[in-house]
């Protein structure tokens, strides 16, 4: 039974990581149309820049740091690249970011090298606690906390500033976006670094409990595709939930058939996609047509 | 149009360019040396003429059709090790699974187009990475399957040809990437091709004509599914052995990379010159530099920026209609 | 007799009701125009008919039988067509391709997967006789976003017709043509009306009292009103639905 609830409470772990990346690969997709395939580099980055940086400013300050510069970064794709790509055959949004996080993998193993690090939890973090029923990892509560912490600041964003209400209403129109004041090509590159930033902060947070190692980006890339599809593209509460089914279930499947638990989440995307072909909590979408 | 005219037009065809610099391909430096490369060519030209049914033909853009390439390189491997020693078993087998395959998954994506698309076919893509990945006894798991032979290519009676020289196999696979490049010519120029390429322009307007567009996108996902199946078949056939990294959905963005890259959106073959340029010069940049990646990244955003129509699509003017 | 029947027809498009418990009746062999205000629900009413979208409420009869759940291509093989206000063709194509589409699907041979597409001599003989017969002949290999306006308006009648329909939807056929081609189309579908039912939605009130045999009025989503060219005119609640409006009754 404890150890039922350890894998349980760990899937809720991941499944929250999860969650974080996937609104902000579902930010940009849903704003501006792009499978964006650099979201995994970006989840790397924020590991590996908190990594370079723990050791000099320490944890708390490496996680407002790490996230703001991976921020920058996707800042900077934006306008150097991406933008152009807004509009076109939806391929190529693809195919250009699919190129750069192939570039950008390559330029993580010059810097950083070859080799995975591990991250040591922060000391106040380190240890278990007693939770009466269980026992379970210090780190990982803090992890849930921020996780969920930063679900909150995204819905409270989305939902009580104006930016947000325009994200919403999925402002692919720029005669709406215009309409409300707003410069669109400035608001994608302002959607843009933030879902970096998301990307980033997971990264951040998660680079305790994994190895950080170039791949992870691909790693954590293929969970967020399948938790957009599964909770309904654009959909916040979809994504959330969607992160959390792929957590527990790739963890609790780990306990009864470990040989499956990669397959799992799969196997409940398609049989969503077979009864609710736009996923558990999509609306008919403007990326349909 | 008399009959001479009729055939003056059909040898007119850059059908029969390609076919025969194919030919002499083992005869070009570098590549002539190695023989193995060339079929890689070959056999990724028959991956993207099949891939490009959909993305060119039909304006949907799969992103995640590496996993039919690779269910038929594992169905090639599986019916050789476990059913049958044979040439053509293997190859029909990696075919049929890998329609098979595109069949059901074509259930899943057929009402769907655009980003929508292209976001469930990576998805559902990966299911078949994880399979080959996990299911060892049928897979091999991660040391994947090996001793796949070519076995003698024979007329009972007449002839025997050994294929398992680089270079008979080389000749044989071209003999295939003939065959299907004829198949796919009449495909996309039969009335079904037509229909294809009416949605590519405008769905509504076509099933406003009275053709079940979904209908339509499912077959065009099946057979464009067979011939990448096949293509898969042929390189297990090559290498001898199937791993699950033909599955890695990085190969399903080598393949619309290629299709692009040669212009496959204005041009039947397009894919093929993208396959050439593509594997030949990935394995020139791998052989001296260790960070070829890169660079390899950063070609695929300098074409999607500067030449989204492809080589072909630069020198042949922005747009043609594929229809006539 | 009546072709095609709604009854009780409704649509909502978040708080806004499209159309609302809609029911009516067109009879066959006649012209039908259904005019309104902007926003009256005419182009859902479309929409709805011809499956594009579904209705919350209600149901569409066709020949008596219920076509409200069948997809878009079933119930064009059923005959009932319909051309689009705002132009839906295949830009990148030719005219001749155009309506070569259309006259294949009509005749079936989509299925055919290994048979040259030039080879289909009924096909093409049947195409090259629509372009003539709609005065497009000559302009068979110009693609149609090089074609004039008013011959794109043309076009997109043409391939709705192709399907042989036995109801035809036209969704402001005039919209965006000078008089001239307006009296062209005009002319065109009065001859047409003499073929098959018609059910026409139209701003232009020259057109739609020159050529209607009967008039449904629109206005919310509801019915207004419907009857001759006369009655419509007369009606005092359409005039006061118009009132205001930027449409008057001539």
């Amino acid at each position: 039974m404890t150890e039922f609830l350890s894998f349980l409470m760990n899937g809720v772990v991941l499944g929250l990581i999860f969650a974080v990346v996937a609104l902000g690969f579902t930010l940009i997709l849903g704003v501006m149309q792009v499978i964006n395939f650099t979201h995994g580099i970006l989840f790397a980055l924020g590991a590996y820049f908190a990594f370079s940086m723990q050791k000099h400013v320490g944890f708390w300050l490496a996680l407002i740091l790490a996230p703001l510069l991976v921020g920058v970064v996707g800042w900077l794709l934006e306008r150097l690249v991406i933008h152009r790509t807004y509009g076109g055959n939806p391929l190529f949004g693809l195919l250009l970011t699919f190129g750069l996080a192939m570039a950008l993998e390559e330029v993580i193993r010059m810097v950083w090298g070859k080799a995975g690090y591990s991250v040591a939890a922060p000391r106040f973090a380190a240890g278990s606690l007693d939770l009466g029923f269980m026992i379970y990892s210090k780190y990982r509560l803090l992890l849930a906390a921020l996780a969920i912490l930063i679900i909150l600041l995204v819905w409270l964003f989305l939902e009580k500033t104006p930016y947000g209400a325009i994200i919403k209403a999925g402002a692919s129109d720029a005669e709406m976006v215009m309409a409300l004041g707003k410069n669109l090509p400035r608001m994608r590159t302002f959607v843009f670094a933030i879902g970096s930033v998301l990307a980033g902060v997971a990264g951040v947070i998660a680079a305790p409990i994994w190895s950080v190692r170039p791949t992870i980006g691909t790693a954590i890339l293929m969970p967020a595709f399948v938790i957009v599809v599964l909770g309904g593209i654009g959909s916040f509460w979809g994504s959330v939930l969607a992160g959390l089914i792929v957590g527990v279930s790739t963890s609790v499947s780990v306990m009864f058939w470990a040989q499956i638990s990669d397959i799992i989440p799969y196997v409940i995307m398609t049989a969503v996609l077979l009864f609710r072909p736009r996923g558990l909590m999509g609306e008919k979408s403007v990326l349909e047509v | 149009m008399g009959r001479g005219n009729a055939w003056r037009k059909r040898l007119a065809n850059p059908m029969w360019a390609v076919f025969l610099m194919f030919a002499l391909f083992p005869y070009i430096p570098y590549i002539g040396r190695y023989i193995s490369l060339g079929t890689e060519v070959v056999i990724w030209s028959l991956f993207a003429l099949g891939f490009n049914i959909l993305l060119g033909y039909t304006g949907l853009p799969s992103f995640g059709h590496g996993a039919f390439f690779g269910i038929g390189a594992y169905a090639a491997g599986i019916y050789f090790l476990r059913v049958s020693k044979g040439l053509w078993g293997p190859l029909f087998m990696s075919a049929l699974i890998a329609g098979i395959a595109a069949a059901l998954i074509g259930f899943l994506v057929a009402k769907k187009r655009g980003i929508y698309f292209a976001l469930i076919t990576i998805a559902v893509s990966q299911v078949f990475y994880f399979i080959a990945f996990r299911w060892d006894d049928l897979t091999g798991g991660e040391t994947g399957l090996s001793g796949i032979d070519r076995m003698d290519l024979g007329i009972p009676g007449l002839l025997r040809i050994d294929l398992s020289p680089p270079l008979t196999y080389y000749y044989f696979v071209l003999a295939i990437f003939i065959l299907c490049t004829l198949l796919i010519w009449r495909i996309v120029h039969s009335p079904f091709g037509r229909v294809l390429q009416a949605m590519r322009e405008n769905e509504l307007r076509a099933s406003y004509l009275g053709y079940h567009t979904a209908a339509y996108k499912w077959a065009a996902f099946v057979v464009s599914g067979l011939f990448s199946g096949l293509a898969g078949g042929l390189y297990t056939l090559l290498i001898n052995s199937a791993f699950a990294f033909v599955l890695d959905w990085t190969q399903s963005g080598n393949v619309v990379m290629m299709t692009l890259l040669g212009g496959g959106t204005v041009n039947f073959f397009g894919p093929v010159l993208g396959a050439a340029i593509f594997i030949v010069s990935r394995d020139l940049l791998s052989a001296y530099w260790e960070s070829w990646m890169l660079l390899y990244g950063l070609i695929f955003v300098v074409v999607i920026l500067f030449i989204p129509s492809g080589i072909l699509g630069l020198i042949g003017g922005r747009k043609q209609t594929v229809l006539r | 007799m009546a072709i095609l029947m709604t009854e009780g027809l409704t649509k909502n498009f978040g708080g806004l009701r499209a159309v609302d418990s809609l029911t009516l009746g067109i009879e066959e062999g006649k012209l039908t125009s259904v005019i309104g205000p902007n926003g009256a629900g005419k182009t859902t009413l479309f929409n709805l008919i011809t499956g594009m979208i579904r209705p919350d409420a209600g149901r569409a009869l066709f020949h008596g039988e219920d076509i409200t759940h069948l997809p878009i291509h079933q119930i064009v093989r059923r005959g009932i067509s319909r051309s689009f206000q705002i132009l839906n063709l295949f830009n990148e194509l030719t005219l001749f391709e155009n309506v070569w589409l259309g006259v294949q699907a009509q005749q079936g041979h989509g299925r055919e997967l290994l048979s040259p597409a030039d080879a289909l001599g009924s096909v093409e003989a049947e195409t090259h006789r629509i372009i003539k017969e709609f005065g497009l002949a000559g302009k068979e290999e110009v693609p149609v976003k090089l074609l004039s306006y008013g011959d794109r308006r043309i076009l997109e009648i043409t391939i709705s017709l192709t399907a042989k329909p036995s109801l035809l939807l036209l969704d402001e056929p005039t919209s965006g043509l000078v008089s001239e081609d307006r009296k062209r189309i005009s002319e065109f579908l009065k001859k047409l009306s003499t073929r098959l039912t018609l059910l026409v939605v139209e701003h232009a009130m020259d057109v739609v009292l020159s050529i209607s045999d009967h008039i449904v009025v629109m206005h919310q989503g509801r019915l207004l009103a419907q009857g001759t060219s006369e009655e419509i005119r007369a009606n005092p609640r359409v005039q006061e639905a118009y009132l205001g409006g930027q449409y008057r009754l001539a």
